[in-house]
């Protein structure tokens, strides 16, 4: 009882372990991705606030991006000291070639002409947008403007609507007032020009006003919220100057959104990684089931899978920087612009004019290469990425990782058997050959080595795989060949022949195997002839024991029968008739017992011919009729009118069902009810079942087609025992089965046939 | 001795048996003469009086079979084989070797007998060659049947059958080695389509029938069971 409980306990503890509601395979999916994808974004934020802090000005530049108001920019600064730089020069007549500061030449924007002519021009691009107004007056008389009421009087009261920032220059310092209040200027007395939160105006001590300046007043002002003035580019000289400070805010804006966007990866990214890492067991089990997959993956297959995305890298990083320089006509002081040592020799110099436009590679240094990185997060974050599944994860869970690949299979330690371990030599020099190939077409395709002497350099390894490869394909047609023969030899032994043994040349990898195989059919052939001989000896000794016994027994019964003929004294007469009794039965053993070894050695001689079972059945119960009308059980038969034809020895199959019927008759309770049906079974087979109840009870332990054993122990008078043990080895050489069911004092045999159509 | 009985020579190596057989023969009347291998019995087949030979198979110096096939070079007498070998092959190849009829040891003595009176009747009563039967009358062993007189005999001796009992004899000697189902002995005897229970009416006749022809009927020589198939006459010579 006490462990009936327990194991009730055991089973109810099991079962509620059973159910784990946390190694859900989604969450294990999600601890895994929130990992990937948190590290990617962290790559991407990081990157790009690396590359914007370490770009020349990247703090000044981002710290622009965070502004609200446009006025507080170093840009801002920086458009406005540079328009009063240009209004001054205008201002005292001075040549505007400084305005160059990008592509195309100075000619194309404001160069060409006289001073005047160019200051001419710039006031015509500046004068409608009305974002910036600007008054230049020289000695109190105006020279440029783009709004009339604006002068050197102009103060914050009587600025336009709208706007809010005020520049007066006095000819020697500039004062600026924003929203009401004037900035402090020239707090510290010298320009630093590392420091940006200073105005690039004159003023300082060591950045004062021209001489050429002092009769020269400016006054700038600016609208708080820039507008969209000009609608089309008018200027004659395509500037593309326009509406300058409303673009600059537009810039910003853009500038201002990025960085957000940026920061948002960047908290998105630490809060996934946040994430994987409370579901740090969950991607353990995620890693483990990847790992998994990628532990197929051949080893070399791997590092070229790693090996991509630092290609990709690396084609992306420019390696060489290019120094363009352009000579024009008549400038002959451009020369100094070569600063470059390696550029200075290819320099070609000639006086008015110059002409001179080339580019020269310079080699750049590793710090300046890896400083380009974080400019690439792509390939990197692949690279990770590649890194993470095939490298760092893949390696913690492999053993040894590179024992599977190319070079596990040409060292192949692990295999048993030396075919297998050459078999697997083969594979890695033929595997290592393809590697080869694709490596040389990877560094072919990306490098575009056409016309390189690097090409050449490849020819000799590239031959060297494809010698491999085709000799490895050789052995392994010769291998494929051997195996074709081996399995045809496997066959013909399964079929039976044993006697045409086939020898391999010595040096073929499959030799030893059809040696051994040669040596299992030497093998088989003899324990198949020592079979032959002892069946042949057993059935010699069965015939001779028969023989042996049948002597005696014939005398036995002789004598038996003459003594039955005299006249004995009472007694004799009595114990005469038990000897001719017991002498008949036991002839009737000795048949059954040598037909028995006969069949079950095989050696029993049947013809099969087409019968029918159902008046085979009839039959029988026709010739048993008188034994059966003496027991008083009563049969029950269901069989059907037509035939059913099957295939059978007619003699041992009679002996089959008269042996079943006295078995019956024998063994059935006295006055009960035999039955006797013929079934046609689904499978194309008919059985004929008889049933009885046993008069004693039935052992269910009992094979009751065993030899020698009889329903009842205890009995002495009737069958040999090898009744049904012979029903069931007849029925069995006419190709049927025979089985016995008991349950309870119910007998049941069924012998099942395959129909013959 | 009665110098005019039949004399029976009787072979085996096993003395017992040819003491209780040469005891049972003498009971009925014949002479017996003694043998206990191939040799011995090879001298007296000689004997002028012989009749009959009772003959061994597995017996040292000469074995049964090849002494039956020496015998039966000199004389045509009946020889009934004895054989521990109770094959349906083993009986075949002693009726082949010149033996007149063939007896599975261990055999009862009344069967024994029966085959030994059968034998010598056939040939004392019929002459030592088959005497010419006459017109239309089917032999078949020790079976003679005359159709027109509708009369079947058995070592010569006249069988009393009943008229149904007469009318599947008929058919059957008519038809030696031929397989009739019992519906077209039932159709061809009773002259009616056959009921259910033709096996079983036929079956019962069959055996009523060895009863009287069959030296022993549980074991027919004659009028056979092909089980799951039919009935049938076996041709004998």
């Amino acid at each position: 009882m006490d462990t009936k409980w327990t194991n009730t306990t055991d089973t109810e503890k099991n079962g509620t372990k059973a159910v784990p509601s946390r190694r859900h395979p989604l969450r294990a999916a999600a601890g895994l991705l929130s990992f990937l994808l948190g590290l990617l974004l962290l790559i991407e934020a990081l990157f790009y606030f690396w590359s914007g802090l370490s770009a020349p000005n990247g703090g000044r530049w981002m710290w622009d991006g965070l502004q609200n108001d446009y006025q507080e920019t170093y840009d801002f600064r920086q458009e406005i000291a540079m328009d009063l730089q240009v209004l001054l020069a205008m201002g005292t007549g001075d040549a505007l070639d400084f305005l160059w500061y990008g592509g195309g030449s100075p000619a194309q924007w404001y160069g060409g002409g006289s001073p005047a002519q160019q200051a001419q021009r710039v006031h015509q691009d500046w004068e409608k947008d009305q974002n910036l107004l600007y008054s230049v007056s020289k000695n109190g008389e105006v020279l440029f403007t783009n709004r009339r009421e604006l002068s050197d009087k102009t103060t914050l009261d009587t600025l336009p609507k709208g706007y809010n920032f005020l520049l007066q220059f006095d000819g020697s310092k500039v004062r600026i007032w924003k929203d009401g209040a004037e900035l402090p200027l020239y707090e510290e007395p010298y320009y630093d020009f590392d420091n940006w939160e200073q105005w690039y105006v004159p003023g300082y001590l060591n950045f004062k006003a021209a001489p050429a300046q002092a009769p020269i007043h400016v006054t700038m002002a600016v609208l708080e919220t820039p507008k969209v003035f000009i609608r089309d580019n008018l200027s004659p000289f395509r500037t593309g100057q326009y509406n300058r400070l409303y673009e600059l805010t537009k810039v910003l804006t853009a500038r201002h959104d990025q960085i957000l966007s940026h920061l948002f990866l960047l908290g998105a990214g630490a809060v996934l990684l946040a994430v994987s890492r409370l579901l740090r067991s969950d991607k353990a089990r995620a890693d483990r089931a990847m790992a998994n997959y990628t532990g197929k993956l051949w080893f070399e297959v791997k590092l070229l899978l790693l090996l991509l995305p630092v290609l990709l890298l690396s084609m992306q990083l420019e390696t060489r920087t290019t120094d363009s320089v352009t000579l024009l006509p008549g400038e002959e002081s451009s020369v100094d612009v070569i600063s470059s040592p390696e550029a200075m020799g290819s320099f070609v110099e000639s006086r008015n004019p110059v002409v001179y436009v080339d580019s020269v590679p310079v080699p750049v240094s590793l710090p300046e290469l890896l400083g380009q990185i974080p400019e690439h997060p792509g390939p990197v974050m692949l690279l990770t990425l590649l890194w993470y599944v095939f490298g760092f994860n893949d390696w913690r869970h492999q053993k040894k990782p590179w024992q599977h690949g190319i070079c596990g299979m040409l060292f192949a330690k692990g295999l048993k058997w030396p075919l297998q371990r050459r078999m697997s030599r083969i594979a890695g020099w033929m595997g290592g050959g393809i590697f080869l190939l694709l490596l040389e077409l990877i560094l072919f395709l990306l490098f575009n080595l056409r016309g390189s002497l690097l090409l050449w350099g490849l020819l000799l390894p590239g031959g060297a795989a494809l010698a491999v490869l085709t000799a490895g394909l050789f052995r392994q047609n010769q291998i494929w060949k051997d195996l074709g023969i081996l399995s045809d030899q496997i066959r013909s032994i399964r079929d039976g022949d044993l006697g045409h043994p086939i020898d391999l040349p010595p040096g073929h990898d499959l030799c030893q195997s059809m040696e051994d195989l040669n040596q299992i059919r030497q093998g088989i052939r003899q324990a198949v002839e020592e079979q032959i001989r002892s069946e042949r000896m057993k059935v010699e000794l069965i015939t001779n024991v028969s023989h042996d016994l049948k002597t005696p027994l014939t005398s036995i019964i002789s004598y038996t029968e003459l003594l039955e003929q005299e006249k004995l004294a009472p007694p004799a007469g009595e114990y005469v008739t038990v000897l001719g009794q017991k002498a008949q039965r036991l002839k009737e053993m000795v048949r059954d017992v040598f037909e028995i070894s006969k069949a079950a050695s095989g050696q029993l001689p049947v013809q099969l011919e087409r019968l029918d079972l159902v008046r085979l059945l009839r039959q029988t119960l026709a010739d048993q009729e008188e034994a059966i009308q003496a027991s008083g059980l009563v049969f029950k038969t269901s069989i059907p009118e037509t035939p059913i034809y099957i295939r059978g020895d007619s003699n041992r199959l009679y002996r089959v069902f008269q042996n079943l019927i006295s078995n019956a008759l024998r063994y059935a309770l006295k006055g009960s009810r035999v039955y006797l049906n013929v079934e046609e079974e689904e499978d194309g087979g008919v059985s004929a079942l008889l049933q009885n109840t046993s008069a004693t009870e039935l052992d269910p332990n009992t094979d009751y087609l065993g030899r020698f054993v009889r329903g009842d122990e205890s009995r002495t008078d009737g069958g040999s025992g090898l009744g049904l043990s012979i029903a069931a080895s007849f029925t069995q050489v006419c190709g049927g089965t025979l089985e016995v069911r008991t349950q309870a004092d119910l007998f049941t045999v069924r012998v099942t046939f395959p129909v013959e159509p | 001795m009665d110098q005019t009985a039949e004399t029976i020579l009787v072979v085996d190596d096993d003395r017992e048996i040819v003491g209780a057989i040469a005891l049972a023969l003498e009971k009925e009347g014949y002479r017996v003469l003694k043998a206990y291998d191939g040799m011995e019995a090879l001298e007296q087949a000689a004997h002028p009086a012989l009749r009959l030979i009772l003959m061994d198979v597995m017996m040292p110096r000469l074995d049964g079979l090849s002494a039956v096939l020496r015998i039966r070079e000199r004389r045509n007498l009946p020889i009934i084989v004895l054989s521990a070998k109770s094959e349906e092959s083993d009986k075949i190849l002693g009726l082949s070797m010149g033996a007149d009829d063939y007896v599975a040891k261990p055999f009862g003595m009344q069967e024994l007998l029966a085959r030994v009176r059968s034998q010598l009747r056939r040939y004392t009563h019929l002459g030592d060659v088959n005497t010419l039967p006459g017109d239309g009358v089917l032999v078949n062993g020790r079976l003679t049947y005359d159709p027109a007189g509708r009369i079947l005999t058995a070592d010569g001796e006249p069988v009393k059958l009943t008229a149904t009992e007469l009318g599947i004899i008929d058919l059957l000697m008519r038809n030696p080695g031929r397989i009739f189902p019992a519906e077209e002995i039932y159709r061809r005897v009773w002259g009616e389509d056959a009921l259910g229970s033709s096996e079983n009416t036929v079956m019962v006749h069959i055996r009523r029938i060895r009863e009287k022809i069959e030296l022993n009927p549980r074991e027919p020589d004659y009028l056979k069971v092909v089980w799951g198939i039919g009935y049938k006459m076996d041709k004998h010579n």
